[in-house]
């Protein structure tokens, strides 16, 4: 594995964003970069910066009120990015899902990549979700764009990003 | 000879800079009881940087950053090949306020705010570094580094300026309690929030290239025995990370009046001292 491929695996830096849940999830995502479970050692940082963020860590049902916000940071993370969806709530919607104010899980409104069950998702759970994403992570590049189909079809070149997040906002 | 070493160290000074910021991460991780990262991460985190898809915020902004590093380089170099330390000090102050410069260029308040108290950063540090050049002119009669760097143990004779040093590398190195500018869990990094991937890459550098820069400026005070200047460079940086484990964030307020009330007159006195001949 040639050094630049070796560096894109080696140095995740980690987006975390809750949509709505109870922060259970969040705590657990906390307690992973203590001592005990120290993820520092896979070189990751927990960044709070999505313009510099390789993973993206979501958390759960998306309520619609952080529908928008979902969008606006997942656009804002740079290719190659992987997200990863942390706990039940995130999967599928958990003990909300049908509620009249959630969108049932994160893939309903951005790609996902690993799903991480769980009420709440242990601290293993989400140190090997992550070495799970890794493994995606490593097969991308900055070329693989990766949206909704929907938006795809009407924007295939994705220059204007403006544009491609009044789309998904519509929708 | 003369020219040989300093250059090498100089073509060097990324590799330098880059295991010593992976050093420091390790102890930090070793500090707070953790594995850590491996010694070679930050090269990791420098290759991916560049591999990440460029988003461009504006042009004035991306510029700002390569001239944020090609300032730090040129302090570096004036310094590693023996030129004016006065050079090295303005050229440093330079490349910080350039940093500021682009940073406000973008509209995020965060990086609003991070460029004013990087500008408090240079209000700060900078003053200390010329007061300790003034000293250093006292001494050897000269402000050209190629004639310092041949005296004999300076710490003997300058002690207290090293002490002022000591108490400004944090807010050099960004560290804890000084690191206001940084700020991550505040301001998420202030003058870097809105630079991604490739074009955060020359920021990221011209950080190893300052510690490369900070452990030159200590090892002029213990020159003549390699290894001597070797410990004295392991002895402060280990105390700085200690005191970067050990202190909370103080207010950028807290720190110009702490550096303008502590280290100031601690090189004035030095130079006091060495005027009358005390030491």
């Amino acid at each position: 594995m040639s050094i630049f491929a070796l560096s894109r695996v080696k140095s995740p830096w980690i987006l975390h964003y809750d949509t709505g849940g109870c922060n259970g999830c969040d705590i657990e995502i906390l307690a992973v970069l203590t001592p005990r479970y120290d993820v520092e050692r896979f070189g990751m940082i927990n960044r709070g910066n999505p313009k510099q963020a390789d993973v993206f860590l979501v958390t759960g049902p998306v309520t619609k009120r952080c529908r928008e916000r979902l969008i606006n940071l997942y656009l804002q993370v740079p290719e190659p990015k992987v997200v990863v969806a942390v706990g039940s709530c995130a999967c599928d919607g958990g003990v909300f899902r049908n509620m009249y104010n959630v969108e049932n899980g994160v893939d309903k409104v951005i790609p996902v990549d690993v799903y991480v069950p769980g009420c709440a998702a242990r601290p293993h759970q989400i140190i090997d979700g992550v070495v799970k994403a890794l493994e995606i992570l490593s097969k991308k590049t900055k070329e693989n764009i990766e949206l909704p189909e929907y938006i795809k079809e009407r924007f295939p070149s994705l220059n204007d990003r403006r544009k491609v997040l009044e789309e998904m906002r519509k929708r | 000879m003369d020219f040989l070493l300093p250059a090498s160290l100089l073509v060097l000074s990324p590799l330098i800079g880059g295991l010593l910021e992976g050093t420091f991460r390790k102890l930090n991780a070793r500090m707070q009881n953790r594995v850590g990262p491996p010694i070679v991460q930050p090269f990791y985190d420098l290759f991916k940087l560049l591999q990440k898809r460029p988003i461009l915020i504006n042009n004035y902004h991306v510029i700002m950053a390569y001239a944020h590093l090609v300032a730090m380089v040129i302090a570096l170099a004036t310094f590693l090949l023996g030129g004016d330390f006065l050079l090295v000090i303005f050229f440093h102050g330079m490349s910080l306020a350039l940093l500021s410069m682009g940073a406000y260029g973008v509209r995020s308040s965060y990086s609003q705010v991070g460029a004013t108290r990087e500008l408090l950063h240079i209000l700060a540090v900078e003053p200390v570094l010329i007061m300790i050049a003034a000293n250093l002119y006292l001494n050897t009669g000269t402000f050209l580094l190629s004639e310092i760097f041949n005296s004999n143990f300076l710490f003997k004779s300058m002690p207290l300026a090293f002490l002022a040093l000591v108490a400004v590398l944090p807010a050099k190195l960004k560290k804890s309690p000084f690191d206001v500018s940084e700020a991550h869990q505040e301001i998420i990094g202030g003058p870097e929030i809105e630079y991604s991937g490739p074009f955060y890459a020359p920021i990221y550098l011209a950080k190893w290239l300052e510690e490369v820069l900070s452990a030159g400026l200590i090892a002029m005070f213990f020159l003549g025995n390699p290894v001597i200047t070797l410990i004295a460079i392991s002895v402060t940086f280990t105390f700085v990370l200690a005191v970067d484990n050990s202190t909370a964030r103080l207010s950028y307020w807290d720190m110009v009046k702490y550096t303008w009330e502590i280290s100031i007159p601690l090189v004035l006195v030095n130079l006091v001292l060495n005027y009358v001949g005390v030491l």
